[in-house]
């Protein structure tokens, strides 16, 4: 069955007192009765949600679109949009539609907003919404569709980028569940091997004392049980506590509690992004903190090493005729040497140091050793370019 | 109590040594200093920063400085070894939470005087590299016997080779392979644009950071672009990324020989193994051959006079463009198109960095990956995360299947 909701229509009310429930023997539009045909299955079309069967769907649509057959309802249904209703209930399936619908349009999670009480606020807006849609008046219902098609058509992007988000975070989480569960397993079934341990030794308690009355040993054959029964004690004990301390010992060497407590319940709410981030829906909270990850994408990552103090010019050495060999001959010329990066580099290094400027070098030594001091000093980099070549033997040369 | 002028004292002395004309007084100082502290076990305390006095009072002013930059960092566990250097996990000696990693160069046999020349090339180069995606050389010192120490920026994710290499645990895409292609180039743009040629470029010597970021490392092999008619060696870069240029034994190359390695770290990104890996020189030409097509006058004028030019018989022709979009084609006819642009066997006709960063590639979708989003290799950082969940369970309770049916909440979105 396909029940593909059918965005592109209105939500609507049904018109004129919608038969709540889906018949279940009688179409009310050709009276035909199941008894006669028991293949008889009533469909719905999401524009008026007036069932009708299937008999009468193909007899009234099949040749294009076409007045809804209720006498009240003027509204034009396609063969396509109908379909078999889930619930029989039809009020309570086009509130599931509407909700889907909005649910859909309106995807932010916790994550998106700074404080709960703005989550809240827009939870609250989005049912406001919602409840317009599904009870609301006409008018109330019209603004309703308005502000939801404007989402719609307005938040494109940012409705499928908290989509993806969401699939991306549900399947993580269906892979920490499983992992969860088959580390569960696993020490379920250890835990049960010791018990079986623990188990067989008490089991064999009687044999033992059966066996120590027979070796003979000293001491009345009360007491002989009594001292064999209090070290089988001692070992049962010591398995099941060898088994808790050491659960005790690893859980307080992995983490404490409190982190414990948090890493699951944070990663659970998906995506995990933190506090920032967008949102603004229709002027209702102005909370619009960028996303970082916005902008198109640099591929120099905001690098421009082009030379500022001068101009390269395309040919130097018209005058000096040393250069003329490097272009020329095979050797140079046929592995890629290029003599272009020769006089690029010239001119670079006859320039080095002129923008050199002390503060700005004092500012850059400063910097941390992470990554985000690199890219500070990588900015502020041109200027540290070729500074003081060394000038070391070259044994490879 | 008595402890305070005893300690000062040295201290004193270390920070103000020209104020004792000979290392033997400071030690008569220190002594005659506890002896005034009535009886005192406190000696064992004080020994190290007087023996350091004694030491700094006797060295000269280079000695001085190097043994600063020495203190400024604690060495902490070796984290790898090699053939020419050792690693070691470090951190600042003011702040505990900056780490570090110290590269402390071995003794060389063959280099007995002077220091060996792939630590030089690495310092010489990284000293003034420094870009997001270039390994950051924070300090250089020396320890006893002139062991050569780089400080090195600690990146604790591993290098690019474990991820291609981990296929079991590590899944990537067209936009991951298309972020670490981005930080690549732009290292190996920036490092052409201040003329230096890497000369080793290969995935074990890209570097993850942290947060993500790809570095490139390993200096050792670079150079400055050469002056005309200096000749540089051929025998550099790995086999299976040296240019045929470089097989042909030319002396006088370009940038476009590491451009070369970078296009087959990005074949080995997409295809998950080393794309051209041949055993011998003469077997990787072979293979060049055979993936890329036979270089000839025809494609690459010339070639034929390079010193050690040598190819099969039989002439393969230039693969086509379809050839590399059966093979690589995940990323795209524009990822395949920047590939082929790599991959020319004529050096001139080579792209540059440069004008690898400009190909429209970069703008087509997927966007990138954000380097915080990127996969890293699966560190044991997760399941301790699992096992410290599991063990806060009571033990022995079923819980495995029960709510994971449920939904958390009404999600009126999935239900279609």
């Amino acid at each position: 069955m396909s029940r593909k909701p059918n965005y592109s229509s209105m939500v609507v009310k049904p018109s004129a007192a919608p038969s709540i429930a889906l018949p279940s023997d009688l179409c009310p539009v050709c009276k035909r009765v199941r008894y006669l045909n028991t293949d008889m299955e009533f469909l719905i079309n999401p524009e008026c949600y007036h069932p009708m069967c299937s008999n009468c769907v193909t007899n009234i649509f099949k040749s294009g679109p076409a007045q809804c057959p209720y006498p009240s309802c003027n509204k034009t249904l396609r063969h396509r949009g109908f379909r078999s209703a889930f619930f029989g209930d039809l009020s309570v399936e086009r509130e599931v539609d509407i909700r889907r619908r909005v649910q859909a349009a309106f995807n932010n999670v916790e994550e998106d907003f700074e404080t709960l009480r703005d989550y809240n606020n827009y939870l609250q807006d989005v049912e406001d919404l919602t409840f317009d849609l599904i009870y609301g008046e006409d008018a109330e219902r019209a603004s309703a569709e308005e502000k939801l098609l404007a989402r719609e058509q307005h938040f494109k992007e940012e409705i499928e980028r908290n989509r993806r988000r969401g699939r991306e975070a549900e399947l993580s989480r269906q892979k920490r569940d499983a992992a969860e569960a088959e580390a569960a397993r696993q020490r379920r079934l250890e835990e049960r091997r010791e018990e079986e341990r623990a188990r067989a030794e008490e089991a064999s308690i009687n044999a033992e004392v059966m066996e120590a009355l027979a070796r003979g040993d000293p001491g009345s054959a009360a007491e002989i049980q009594a001292r064999i029964v209090a070290r089988k004690r001692a070992r049962v004990a010591e398995i099941t506590s060898a088994h808790f301390s050491n659960l005790l010992h690893t859980g307080l060497n992995l983490n404490d509690p409190a982190d414990a407590a948090t890493a699951p319940s944070s990663s659970s709410g998906g995506g995990g992004g933190g506090g920032k981030n967008m949102l603004s829906i229709r002027g209702l909270r102005a909370k619009k903190t960028d996303d970082e990850d916005d902008g198109p994408y640099d591929p120099f990552a905001g690098l421009d090493l082009d030379p500022t103090r001068y101009a390269l010019r395309e040919r130097y050495g018209n005058t000096n005729t040393w250069l003329d060999d490097a272009r020329v001959r095979d050797d140079h010329r046929v592995p890629g040497y290029s003599v272009h990066e020769y006089a690029a580099r010239a001119m670079f290094e006859a320039f080095a140091g002129l923008g050199v400027i002390v503060a700005e070098e004092k500012a850059a030594e400063g910097r941390g050793l992470g990554t985000v001091g690199a890219r500070d000093a990588a900015a502020a980099n041109r200027t540290a370019g070729a500074g003081a070549r060394m000038d070391v033997d070259d044994v490879f040369v | 109590m008595a402890v305070s002028p005893l300690v000062m004292h040295p201290t004193d002395a270390l920070q103000n040594p020209k104020s004792l004309s000979s290392p033997l007084k400071t030690a008569a100082a220190s002594a005659s200093a506890q002896t005034s502290t009535n009886g005192t076990p406190l000696a064992s305390q004080v020994a190290p920063n007087a023996a350091a006095a004694v030491q700094s009072a006797s060295l000269d002013l280079a000695e001085q400085l190097n043994e600063e930059e020495k203190r400024k960092y604690v060495k902490g566990k070796k984290l790898g070894e090699g053939t020419y250097a050792n690693v070691y996990l470090g951190f600042l000696r003011n702040d505990t939470s900056q780490l570090v990693a110290i590269k402390k160069i071995k003794v060389q046999k063959e280099y007995t005087e002077g220091m060996a020349p792939d630590a030089v090339r690495e310092i010489k180069h990284l000293q003034e590299l420094s870009h997001p995606n270039i390994i950051t050389l924070h300090s250089v010192f020396s320890s006893k016997d002139q062991n050569l120490n780089l400080v090195l920026e600690y990146l604790p994710l591993g290098d690019l080779e474990m991820l291609i290499r981990d296929t079991d645990r590590v899944r990537y895409g067209a936009a991951d392979i298309k972020a670490w292609m981005g930080m690549l180039t732009r290292a190996v743009w920036f490092c052409h644009e201040n003329f230096v040629l890497h000369r080793d470029i290969k995935p074990n010597n890209l570097l993850i950071a942290a947060d993500g970021e790809v570095k490139l490392a390993d200096f050792g092999l670079a150079r400055s672009f050469s002056d005309p008619y200096k000749p540089m060696t051929s025998n550099v870069i790995t086999r299976w990324y040296r240019p045929p240029e470089l097989l042909f034994g030319a002396k006088h190359y370009s940038g476009a020989v590491d451009v070369w390695s970078v296009g087959l770290v990005f074949a080995e990104l997409v295809i998950r193994t080393p794309y051209i890996a041949g055993n011998t020189e003469m077997h990787q030409i072979n293979l060049i051959c055979q993936a890329i097509g036979t270089p000839t006058e025809e494609n690459w004028p010339g070639v034929t006079k390079l010193p050690e030019y040598t190819v099969e018989k039989e002439v393969v022709p230039i693969r086509g463009r379809d050839h590399y979009m059966a093979m690589f084609g995940t990323v795209g006819y524009e990822g395949v198109d920047l590939l082929m642009k790599t991959l020319i066997l004529d050096p001139k006709k080579r792209v540059t960095a440069r004008d690898m960063l400009k190909h429209e590639w970069w703008h087509k979708d997927p966007k990138p990956t954000r380097k915080q989003d990127l996969p890293k290799k699966s560190n044991g950082q997760s399941q301790q995360d699992k096992l410290g969940a599991d063990l806060k369970r009571r033990p022995g309770v079923l819980d495995d299947d029960r709510g994971s049916k449920v939904a958390r909440k009404l999600d009126f979105g999935a239900a279609k």
